[in-house]
């Protein structure tokens, strides 16, 4: 028989599959069966934590940490932000009254790390701004967050890259635009400095190529050993830290416009009870290498999912009322991947009975990358940013005064930030540090 | 203050998924492991996973890519954990010996003497010509989805085509 060319094995192969195709049919028995399974699972889980939690050891070492922590719970609960939510849309879209209200209080709290940022590519900046409606929500709610039974030992920073970044510099070959596999916190730069960034690097948070644009010079690396004082292991994914670079020498909270803040994963490696492992984080916008001497590192780690075995950080209200949030697509990158540069406003109205500087509060923007995730989840872009007023607009809201203030920031590179769901908070600054 | 209902959206969507891509996940999975029964746990299996890992989807890639790649390693743990054989390359020449040149002819065509030599093949060309031509996906996403390079695809095209001759009797 003569040979055949490929076009006729290919038709005979898929005459093949097709014909058995059919008698392999996923069937709704088992998808129920999956969902039972599920179901067993969370059953299952709730119950080890139940045992865990009822054993005499368990309970001693949680006193241990309830101590080491007390103080920061105590400060977190009192932790004050106002939110804002803001279901962004494209221009033409129907909003068919879809007002969004903030489900603060049932989101896993949380904040993780994405990369944002601003590049060295040259913005292209649009004549025409694209502007985004967007119906809005105040937040009068509290959000739950848990604490983490991380503690970070021997905390500090030194100049250089980490060995991760090294690599991954190397292997990016050191162009602006890299290929990253860190997931890092993202931050708001200073707004003085016009650009915000990117997460920079970490050690193992790798869970896929991701593109990034490189700000800036990596000026240098938090080291660490996070050690769990639980008496469960812990997997680092599960874990969403909040760094901050602070100026100042007393106090955990990034207290002023000159420290800087990072949203930053936990290692991807499990940590063992009462053990540790080795974390860094290289910042990627960072302040300058020059006022390492007098700068200090502070971390926070809580469960990006809210654990009842464990301390919650409830996340009150500022008395702000937000309106008329804006986001603009103010430029982008010319070169692939397309990075979007934008300016989020929103306009303010203090409804306390005294006055308020905005800039005493920090803003905490996420972008859901699907719909309906937990803010806290690795499904979320999330940004720290410091509140600037609007030019001619002012600092402080005296009691029923309005504002509006803006946030700048870059978007993640080859992502088209419009069309991602918004969530914005309003952190007091000087309850933020736990 | 509106309540969200997390766990119900996750779950949700994994009914949607389930919806969409089951029977493309079982076909995978049996397509790796030969074993319509194994296919139908490590399925369900798979879609608990899938719901697990929800929250790190990150739309690099399609839903059906990640779920399939999930299946397909899933798969694959499955056979290094049974320690299950591999037939040889060599004893695919059993598809087609014992009958003669005229009935081999005419039986090459007959769907369970071609399906058996499709199952003959070893996993690393069954595997993809599954995903080739049970799920028609590109190579380039193949290539992707089992972590390959799109060369290597191609060539495991080639030499799963190859084999596949050879068992049909259609070399010369």
């Amino acid at each position: 028989m003569g040979r055949k060319d490929d076009s006729d094995v290919d038709q005979k192969l898929r005459e093949v599959f097709r014909r058995h195709d059919d008698d392999l049919l996923f069937t709704r028995a088992m998808q129920d069966r999956v969902m039972e399974t599920i179901d067993r699972q969370v059953d299952h889980q709730s119950g080890e934590s139940r045992s865990s939690r009822g054993s005499a050891k368990g309970l001693a070492h949680r006193r241990r940490w309830w101590t080491a922590g007390s103080s920061a719970v105590a400060a977190c609960m009192l932790l004050a932000v106002a939110g804002i939510v803001a279901w962004q849309h494209r221009p033409n879209a129907d909003l068919g009254g879809g007002t969004f209200q903030l489900e603060a209080a049932n989101r896993p709290s949380g904040l993780s790390s994405e990369a944002s940022s601003t590049g060295t590519a040259t913005p292209n900046v649009n004549g025409g701004m694209i502007r985004f409606e967007a119906p809005l929500h105040q937040m009068a709610a509290d959000i739950p967050a848990s604490l983490a039974p991380i503690e970070s030992q021997n905390l500090m920073l030194t100049p250089g890259m980490s060995a991760f970044a090294l690599r991954q510099q190397a292997l990016d070959g050191g162009s602006p635009v890299n290929k990253s596999t860190g997931s890092t916190g993202s931050t708001g730069a200073p707004v003085r400095s016009g650009t915000h960034g990117l997460a920079g690097t970490a050690n193992g948070s790798v869970t896929g190529p991701r593109t990034f644009v490189q700000l800036a010079k990596q000026e240098f690396t938090v080291s660490t050993r996070l050690y769990n004082s639980s008496d469960s292991p812990i997997n680092g994914r599960r874990l969403q830290g909040m760094l901050f670079i602070l100026k100042g020498q007393g106090g955990t909270s990034p207290d002023i416009q000159a420290d800087w803040e990072y949203f930053v994963d936990g290692p991807t490696v499990v940590i063992p009870a009462h053990g540790s492992v080795p974390w860094t984080f290289t910042p990627n916008p960072a302040p300058p290498y020059k006022s390492l001497a007098t700068r200090r590192a502070h971390l926070i780690w809580m469960f990006r999912n809210p654990d009842p075995h464990y301390p919650t950080l409830y996340l009150g209200t500022l008395p702000v009322q937000a309106a008329n949030v804006q986001l603009q697509v103010t430029g982008e990158t010319t070169e692939p991947p397309l990075t979007q540069f934008l300016r989020i406003t929103a306009r303010l109205t203090n409804r306390g009975t005294s006055a308020w500087d905005v800039r005493t509060a920090l803003g905490m923007l996420f972008f859901e990358r699907q719909p309906g995730v937990s803010l806290l989840s690795q499904g979320t872009y999330k940004y720290f940013d410091d509140i600037a007023p609007v030019a001619g607009n002012p600092t402080v809201l005296k009691p029923g005064a309005s504002g509006e203030v803006q946030f700048v920031i870059t978007g993640v590179p080859g992502t088209d930030m419009t069309r991602l769901p918004l969530t914005i908070l309003l952190v007091a600054r000087n309850q933020i540090g736990a | 203050m509106a309540v969200r209902p997390d766990d119900d959206a996750r779950l949700s969507l994994l009914r949607e998924l389930m919806d969409a891509y089951g029977h493309d996940v079982l076909r995978v999975v049996y397509g790796v492991v030969r074993d319509k029964h194994a296919a139908e746990d490590l399925s369900q299996e798979v879609f608990v996973k899938v719901y697990d890992h929800l929250s790190e989807f990150r739309q690099e890639s399609s839903y059906k890519t990640w779920i399939l790649k999930i299946a397909v390693n899933r798969a694959r743990d499955y056979l290094r954990s049974a320690a299950r054989r591999t037939v040889p390359v060599d004893d695919l020449s059993y598809v087609a010996d014992g009958v003669s040149a005229e009935q081999a002819a005419l039986k090459q065509f007959e769907r369970d003497h071609l399906w058996e030599s499709v199952l003959a093949l070893p996993d690393l060309y069954r595997e993809t010509m599954w995903l080739y031509y049970s799920q028609e996906l590109p190579v380039e996403e193949i290539a992707t989805m089992i972590g390959i390079s799109v060369a290597s695809v191609k060539t495991r095209l080639f030499r799963g085509r190859e084999l596949l001759r050879r068992a049909w009797g259609k070399d010369d």
